[in-house]
């Protein structure tokens, strides 16, 4: 762990340098892009790294490459198809983000065993993290391995000991829509079994935004039966039953090209009980007896729906998260942002996911820095009250998270 | 009962009557139209599951097509990166697991036969452990297994949920890979090797276009291979071309100091004879002097014709060994040139003052062509009299009676430039690069019967040299021949 507190004698805000590199040798792409970005951190000191690397890269090699150049400096990260920076979304590449923070204090902490034990994990995590931060606890951000874990158990967790309306932000690991191994990053060591917390304190403001934008097709459906994040019964049918009608497949098509890929086009909507939004959940897997497993908690609700999105919805819904966020700071001036994607999304877009990133630029403002990635599930707000909201976890979302200094 | 009462029950039971049919006809009416509802819900549904579908198709599509443009735009960045390496080695750490990630694959393996022992052996891989590359080199060179990967024409194709052929189980055995691809490399019309590509997951086929971008990679591969021989063999080639250069200009080095080292033995032996020889020469001299003058007695005219043969070719003998003795010491740096600002004008005339007589006897014209503005230049007085002197006499010599003679002078940049142009009768094209060796006469001189020493050219070309001129010579047979030396201004 880093705990970290700066004491600067010259107040001034946080500098968030992006460096990248699409460089084909995994090593010098992590040397490149780290050299750039802590290169234009000139003189100031690097107090965090946080790195998003594409599955294309061999991982090891490429945080040694990044290691090399970045010393000592705290750092964690996640894998992802794509970075989003406000220098674009970079696919297939080694993306550094070197921070040097001065109102802002952070703490970091990991713990294994998340696919075992999300709950207990993510507990583990944000007590460690809690254990070195200063009191003006202000938002925790969280990465955790994607392959076969619940992951709304593990923001249970951190919620356990964070409390349940603390803010969260991040998402699980990404890779090439394989859903078979993600990579997760501590301190230039590489783990693919891990949760990963940042804990950031201080004298800031952050307001996150979300939306995902996808629409109900066909029609309601009838939840009856299911257990913690698998779907047993749809309509008193093998929850499967649904996407062999809709996708007019078999369950042997179905496994073959792999529901988790197709569940990201055409996740489940769960209407949730008195609201009007859709709570998404996509499949990432099939059991013996035909039901859906999700990668978070089945909800109370209503009906359940096929989704299905389209370009100019989910932009819509881009709109509407930065929106969210940037009335939320009221007049505050945004001074940096983080923005988590759902990989479902980049499938979505293709090949132009900056058509996202532009969108978001245009409402928040071009030169405010951007760091984030494309992620497996979002952890995202959902309004309890009139002035309260809780964290979720949430597929085909996208969540915008600003701060001020 | 009363009539009333009769009346009010037939009211009341038509009014049930009524009640029971309007309330049947609005279930009717109800059902028929839940009926409709269920009927639109199930068109939508269906509508639904069309569009989900198409969305599908087009997606797939889409995806196959993103698949082969990324994978052309890789193979094209590969392309030039190959283009730009010679060494085969740099190009398989260019076919790593990042670039084989790009073309969308998750194992990879590029294996080649060695053109000596035939043993067929990895040269780059992605997705494989250590165990496994031992594994697959040692099977794939058991019984004639690789056969079918190093055909020539076509490639294999093998999908997880395709039936295989004999062959194709074998391999799947040996690659440990449910579907792959592999396509032969060819190098001057023989398969040399083969790339395999294949993917664990069950999810993505292989299509006929992944055989396509396949083939493009083995192409490269071939080209880089290709080039790499060529430079390998021009590298060699080369090496070999500078190792003998490098020998050749050691031995001419040696043959060069040897050449010096008797040219200074020559130097120190014709210095050495030649003082040896003046001295009694001298003394001939003096005697033949003192028997011609009578002071030993009367001598007869046969004497003194015998007398003045031995004075003549004494002198003769003199002036051979002064200028071996020049020559050896300009040579030897031993004799330094006195450069003063000297009149060309003047030294001209001095020196026609000397040959007026010869040109007079042989009716010869002596033309001196000046274009100069400045009659001025550096030189040692004496050494360029000997200059002139021989070149004027060469030409005199050479030139037939009432022939020409020409001295053209001109300003060349920093140089003077002295052309002596005779028309005398040349020198044989041959010759010519001989002219100012030490000893050499031309044969039409000797056949002419003119005589000479041979050691004047070569004592004017040391003499122009140590005043850093240079000399060159021109010549047409039976026309003439041009003399030109050039001396520095200052």
């Amino acid at each position: 762990m880093f705990p970290c507190v700066l004491s600067l004698s010259k107040p001034m805000a946080t500098k968030i340098a992006i460096g990248y590199s699409q460089n084909l040798d995994s090593f010098s792409a992590g040397t490149e892009a780290t050299r750039l970005a802590t290169y234009q951190l000139g003189r100031l000191k690097t107090d965090l790294i946080i790195a998003f690397i594409s599955p294309i890269y061999e991982q090891g090699l490429a945080l040694k490459g990044i290691r090399s150049i970045a010393g000592d400096a705290p750092m964690l990260g996640s894998s992802s198809i794509a970075s989003i920076t406000s220098k674009g979304s970079f696919k297939d590449s080694v993306t550094i983000c070197a921070i040097s923070f001065d109102n802002i204090s952070f703490s970091i902490a990991f713990q294994k065993g998340v696919r075992k034990d999300p709950r207990t994990v993510g507990s583990s995590v944000a007590r460690k993290a809690l254990s070195n931060a200063t009191i003006q606890r202000q938002l925790y951000m969280m990465f955790s391995d994607s392959f076969s874990v619940n992951a709304s158990n593990s923001l249970i967790g951190a919620h356990e000991i964070l409390g349940t309306l603390f803010p969260v932000i991040g998402g699980g690991s990404a890779n090439n829509f394989q859903h078979n191994r993600t990579y997760q990053y501590f301190n230039y060591n590489l783990y693919e079994d891990i949760a990963i917390g940042l804990l950031l304190s201080g004298n800031f403001t952050a307001v996150t935004g979300s939306a995902h934008g996808w629409q109900p097709i066909g029609t309601p459906h009838d939840l009856t039966k299911a257990k913690l994040n698998i779907i047993k019964e749809i309509d008193k049918r093998p929850a499967i039953a649904l996407y062999q009608d809709y996708l007019g497949k078999s369950i042997d098509e179905l496994k073959n090209e792999g529901i988790a890929r197709l569940g990201a086009s055409f996740p489940l909507g769960m209407k949730l009980k008195g609201k009007e939004a859709y709570l998404l959940r996509s499949p990432i897997d099939i059991t013996e007896d035909g039901g859906l497993v999700l990668n978070a908690n089945v909800l109370e609700c209503e009906e359940i729906n096929l989704m299905i999105g389209d370009r100019d919805s989910a932009l819509n819904a881009t709109k509407k998260a930065a929106m969210e966020a940037l009335n939320g700071l009221k007049n505050l001036a945004p001074s940096f942002g983080m923005v988590y994607s759902d990989i479902s999304r980049f499938q979505l877009f293709r090949k132009d996911p900056q058509i996202e990133l532009d969108t978001i630029k245009d409402i928040i403002g071009e030169n405010v820095p951007l760091i984030g990635c494309y992620t497996c599930g979002v952890y995202m707000p959902i309004p309890t009250a009139e002035y309260t909201q809780q964290f979720y976890f949430q597929n085909q979302v996208l969540s915008v998270t600003l701060f001020s200094e | 009962m009363t009539s009333y009462t009769i009346i009010l029950l037939l009211v009341l039971l038509l009014i049930t009557l009524f009640s029971s049919l309007f309330q049947r006809n609005k279930r009717i009416s109800a059902e028929e139209k839940n009926r409709g509802l269920g009927d639109i819900a199930r068109q939508l549904d269906d509508q639904a599951k069309i569009i989900i579908k198409t969305d599908l198709a087009l997606n797939k599509v889409q995806e196959e097509l993103d698949k082969k443009i990324t994978g052309l735009y890789t193979l094209h960045e590969l392309g030039q990166k190959v283009s730009s390496t010679f060494n085969i080695e740099d190009l398989f750490s260019l076919i790593n697991k990042p670039l084989i990630s790009k073309l969308g694959f998750s194992r990879a393996l590029i294996m080649l036969k060695n053109e000596k022992t035939g043993v067929v052996s990895i040269k780059t891989q992605a997705g494989y452990t250590e165990s496994d590359i031992k594994r697959i080199e040692k099977n794939i060179n058991k019984g004639d297994i690789s056969t079918a990967l190093f055909k020539k024409s076509g490639f294999i194709l093998v999908n997880s949920d395709a039936e295989k052929v004999q062959h194709e189980d074998v391999l799947t055995d040996i690659f440990k890979t449910e579907s792959f691809l592999t396509v032969p490399i060819t190098v001057k019309d023989e398969a040399v090797g083969f790339i395999l590509m294949g993917n664990i997951s069950s999810y993505t086929k292989l299509t006929e276009g992944d055989a396509e971008l396949l083939s493009i990679l083995a192409s490269q591969i071939s080209t880089a291979i290709e080039n790499s021989q060529l430079y390998t063999e021009l590298f060699r080639s080369h090496q070999d071309l500078e190792r003998r250069v490098r020998e050749r200009t050691q031995e001419l080095a040696r043959l060069n100091e040897e050449l010096k080292r008797l040219n200074r033995a020559k130097s120190t032996f014709v210095s050495a004879v030649s003082h040896e020889l003046r001295t009694p020469l001298t003394s001939i001299k003096g005697y033949a002097s003192i028997l011609m003058a009578g002071k030993l007695g009367d001598v007869s005219a046969a004497q003194k014709e015998r007398l003045e043969k031995i004075d003549k070719h004494s002198n003769s003998l003199t002036r051979l060994i002064n200028n071996l003795l020049d020559i050896a010491r300009i040579e030897s740096g031993k004799v330094q040139m006195i450069i003063k600002d000297i009149s060309i004008k003047e030294a001209l005339d001095s020196i026609v003052d000397i040959i007026t007589p010869q040109i007079k006897e042989k009716n010869i014209s002596l033309k001196i062509d000046t274009k100069i503005k400045v009659d001025k230049i550096k030189a040692d007085p004496g050494q360029l009299e000997r200059v002139f002197l021989n070149l004027l006499s060469n030409a005199i010599k050479f030139t037939p009676e009432k022939g020409k003679i020409i001295v053209h002078i001109e300003q060349k940049n920093d140089f003077i430039e002295f052309v002596i142009e005779d028309s005398g009768i040349g020198i044989p094209i041959q010759d010519l690069e001989k002219v100012f060796e030490e000893f050499f006469r031309s044969d039409n001189a000797q056949q002419q019967g003119i005589k000479g020493t041979g050691l004047g050219l070569s004592l004017v070309k040391k003499i122009v040299e140590a005043h850093k001129g240079k000399i060159w010579v021109k010549s047409d047979i039976g026309k003439g021949t041009r003399f030109g030396f050039t001396i520095p201004r200052s």
